[in-house]
This record gives C-alpha cells, structure tokens and sequence, in this order.
C-alpha cells in the first residue's frame, strides 16, 4: 500500500491512499505509520518546503483548543441559562425565602460568572 | 497367427487317441505363443490393416506442439488454432505456453519472439506477424498473424521473419528495330558566267523537312539580280516517324492483375497444434473446477483472499482510504483510483462514504459533490450548514460508476471552508467497457 500526503499552495492539505491529479498540487510518498498519525491529527505536521516534519507549534495548538473547549463550553451553558432566566422573568418566583433572592436573580449571577470566565479566556 | 493342426479328423471316421492329443498339444502350443506376445506387447504380427483398424478405435491424431496444419476445410479440433495472432493462456493449452516458454527463456530461438509493440506494428503495416510474443507475467503467448505465403528456411536466426514483396531491377536495352526517319528536299539553282557565285532555291522540301517563310534581306539572288529570297528549312522528326521499335508480344497478360507479386494460389486456413492431448489436459481441468467447486460446496468462502473475497453479484470487498483531512473551499480534487481498482480497461462501480465538517465561523456552508468521468457530472452526497460559531458534522454515502480513466473527484461546491476527515472506498464490482 502506497501512502501520499498532499500539499498544495505549499502547505499539506490532506493525506490518502489515491494520488491526487490537481495542478500545482503535489503527492509526498508517506509511510502507513506517518499516515496514521497525520490522519489522527493533522495539525501534528506541517510542510516546510521540502519536507514533511513535526508542527513546532503543535504545543500551542494543543493549548489553543483546549481553550477552544472550554469556551464551547461555557457558550453551551450560557445558552441554557438563557433559556432557564426566560422562564424566571415569565413566572418570577423567589427561590430564597431568608435572602429574598429571585430565580432570576440566581441565574444572572451563574451568567456573570460565566461571563468573567469567557472574558479571561479571551 | 496361424495354429497348425497336425491330424484332420474326417467325420464317420473313428479317431485315434493320440491324433486326438497332438491337435489338442498343437492348439495349447499356438494359445500359449499367443499370450506371451501380447505379454510382451508385441504386436508384430498384426497386419498394416489391423493397425489402422487399432488406430482408428482409439483415434490416434498425434501431432507436435507448434506443427502447422494447411486445411481447405475449418477444424474443430481443440488442440488446434488459426494463426490469427490469438491470446494463449496457460490452463488448457499450458503445454504449448510452456513449451514456448522454454524456448523464451532458454533463448534456443531468440529470434522467434518480438515485443507486443512490434508485433502489432507489423500487423498495422503488413497485415501480418510471424512473430511470437511471450509475456512471462501473464503466462501468455501470442500467435503469429499469417494469412499470405510461408516460404522454408534452414536458418534458425531468420523463422518468422517477413519478407516483404519484392522484383529484382529493371535494365532494358532498345534496339532501333525497324524505325526509319527519312526526308528530301531538292535545291535548285544555277550559275551565269559573269557571276562568281551559284546561285538557287529550295525545291519541294518532304519527308521530315519543310520550309518556312522567305526572305531577301542578305540572300543570294536567285533568277535574275533584282529578285533575292532565304528560306528556313525546318526538321521534325514526327513528320516522317514510321515503323515500330520493338516487339511488345513478350509483355505476360497477368501484369497489372495485383497490386504485389502473387501468384496463382489456393486460400485455405493455417492452423498451428498448441494442444496435443487435450482431452486429457481439459478433463484435468474440468476434474481440478469440480474439486475446487466441491471444496467451496459449503460457501464457506473463509479460505479466499481479501483481494478476491466477493460478497454480491460481483462486488469486492476492500477498503480503501482515498483521503483524508482535506480542506475544501468552493473547490475540487481530482483523485486516481489506479491503485485500488484492478488495471484493465474495464469500468467499475464503487461503494464508498465521506463525512467532515464545516468550518467554524457562522454561516459556514458544506455542500459536498462527487463525480467522475462517467457520470460527466457532480451530485450532492452531503449539506451542512453553521448557525453558530462552531463546525457542524455533515456525511453521506455513494455509490458511483469510475470511468478507465480511474478518477473521482470530490467537491465542496459553497463559498466556505469544509473539513474532509474521511473519504473511503469499502467495494468495487466490474460494469463493463463503455463509459
């Protein structure tokens, strides 16, 4: 089996077993291993000009997306409670009976929260 | 064989005990020499008659693999074929591919094999090949084209190879024959006393001369002194040409009545022998299918190959990963297939599946084609479109006739980027020649 990794416009775009027939593209000859990997995660590897090597930055990459996670998170949880404070203003009911403190005041308080930690993450 | 008797016993007559016995040793005599001979397999003492008798029962035809056979009548026999620049495989004929073979690959006649491509060229050329060509990866063997004259040789360096037409060059001596050019013309004149010169005309000029036009600018006078005329006197030849040059008599009635040289022949069919028991070889054959069949009676199929494992119809399993972790963005990749899909000039049909995602900004839009030369068009296999700022999984499935020119092509046809992960082949079943 013959494995290629193909660049075009002097990056990789994509890796297979089937050569591609575009202009200006090119087909690397890569290793079933190397293609695993890349596959696994192309962001691993870049193309340097004349050969395929280790991304430098993958370590950034990898920190970016875990940021990138977290703030999809957040963005989810965000949403929800959006929904939660919709019902709280249409039945406006206190949750604390000591405090006085309304179910909407409780949910914009979690927002905030989730705010400040979407901002930080910015 | 004959057994002589030595007593004739007459009937009415009384027979004596030992007349009786010595017929009786004579016959034990001839049956024992008989029984020993056929022992022996000696067959000596059959006639020519029993012989062909013998041959005829069991059909004896044997011939030498490669032996030609001249036939005004076509012949059904299996051991035998036109040298019409057939395919022979290996199987049922693998003594003549073997037989070629050997002599390929001892090279004990190089000369007899040429290239597929110039075998062709000469048939393109000449409208034949005497040729072999061996191929020693498919284990096949090409027959010689022939359909016009074989001529013998002792020299092995030279079998198979085509004389063209030919006719040594023309030299040719003419005699004048009985071809005469004649012409006459008289010049009259005469000569006074007081005069110094002699003075004429051009009388009745014939034949292949003639005179033309006159003039007195510079003659001599002609009469008396006040009347000067020059004529010009003209010869052609065509004027007086006559008789023949040769004798065409010799010219042979048949020039002209073929384009080549050709004499008078008969057509009839050249066989070559590429088979001399082939019964027996395709009853092998035949016994060989039956064991196989017998031994995938079950359908078991757990002893065949991933290569060849068909699962319908045709259909062949095997997976293959055309690409993966591409970007696309309103653009198309053309992909070769040749190293997954057999190399024939045949079509095929492959199942296969993509899925990937779009990009991450809202209103990212995924809208994904396949194609190829077959279809000579792209349809959608997969839409997908963001409606937030993160990628949305879109995929679909296929199934897509690919044309001999093995490609397939993968499209996102929007104005956004779309992640490929995988774009997979998983089978592929043959569907004929004509895109």
């Amino acid at each position: 089996m013959t494995y290629y990794i193909y660049i075009e416009n002097d990056a990789i775009n994509g890796a297979g077993q089937a050569v591609l027939e575009n202009e200006n593209c090119s087909n690397i000859e890569i290793t079933q291993d190397l293609f695993n990997l890349y596959t696994n995660d192309p962001d691993k590897y870049i193309w340097n000009g004349s050969e395929i090597i280790e991304n430098p930055d993958y370590q950034t990459i990898i920190h970016s997306r875990e940021i990138q996670i977290e703030k999809n998170q957040i963005l989810e949880e965000l949403e929800n409670l959006d929904k939660k404070r919709v019902r709280a203003i249409c039945e406006n009911e206190i949750k604390d009976q000591e405090t006085g403190q309304t179910w909407l005041e409780f949910y914009n308080n979690q927002v905030l929260e989730l705010r400040a930690r979407l901002n930080s993450l910015s | 064989m004959t057994v002589s008797i030595p007593y004739s016993l007459v009937p009415g007559s009384k027979a004596k005990a030992e007349e009786v016995n010595a017929n009786f040793v004579a016959l034990k005599n001839g049956i024992e020499t008989l029984d020993a001979n056929k022992a022996n397999k000696d067959f000596s003492n059959l006639t020519a008659s029993e012989i062909d008798a013998v041959k005829e029962t069991i059909g004896v035809t044997y011939k030498n693999i490669g032996e030609i056979v001249y036939s005004t009548i076509p012949l059904t026999d299996g051991g035998l074929h036109l040298l019409d620049g057939a395919l022979i495989r290996s199987g049922a004929y693998a003594d003549f591919v073997n037989y070629i073979k050997n002599i390929y690959l001892t090279d004990a006649a190089p000369n007899i094999f040429c290239s597929e491509e110039a075998w062709q060229t000469s048939v393109n050329t000449y409208g034949e090949c005497g040729k072999f060509v061996y191929d020693s990866e498919n284990e096949t063997v090409r027959l010689p084209k022939i359909d016009g004259l074989l001529q013998g040789t002792t020299d092995l360096s030279v079998l198979g190879n085509l004389i063209q037409a030919g006719l040594p060059s023309i030299t040719h001596t003419h005699t004048r024959g009985s071809m005469d050019i004649t012409g006459k013309f008289y010049v009259r004149g005469y000569k006074t006393a007081s005069e110094t010169n002699t003075n004429g005309s051009i009388y009745e000029p014939g034949g292949a001369f003639s005179r033309s036009g006159n003039s007195t600018s510079g003659a001599y006078a002609v009469g008396d002194s006040s009347t000067k005329y020059q004529y010009t006197m003209n010869f052609k030849a065509s004027n007086s040409w006559s008789g023949s040059t040769s004798n065409n008599s010799s010219v042979n009635s048949v020039y002209g009545n073929s384009s080549t040289v050709q004499p008078q022949t008969v057509k009839c069919f050249i066989y070559i022998v590429i088979a001399n028991n082939t019964k027996t070889e395709i009853q092998s054959n035949i016994d060989d299918i039956l064991t196989d069949l017998n031994a995938k009676a079950d359908l078991d199929g757990t002893n065949m190959v991933q290569s060849v494992k068909h699962f319908d119809s045709g259909w062949v399993k095997s997976t293959y990963d055309v690409a993966s972790s591409v970007s696309l963005n309103n653009s198309s990749n053309n992909y070769n297939l040749s190293s997954y899909l057999p190399d024939d000039n045949y079509c095929y049909e492959v199942i296969g599946s993509v899925h990937g995602t779009t990009g991450s900004t809202s209103g990212d839009n995924a809208d994904i084609h396949i194609g190829s030369s077959v279809v000579d068009a792209t349809y959608r296999v997969a839409c997908a479109k963001t409606r937030a700022s993160s990628s949305v999984s879109w995929g679909g499935s296929f199934v897509i006739p690919i044309g001999t020119d093995r490609i397939i092509s993968l499209g996102n046809y929007s104005s956004n980027s779309a992640n490929v992960s995988n774009f997979r082949i998983f089978a592929y079943k043959r569907i004929g020649t004509n895109q």
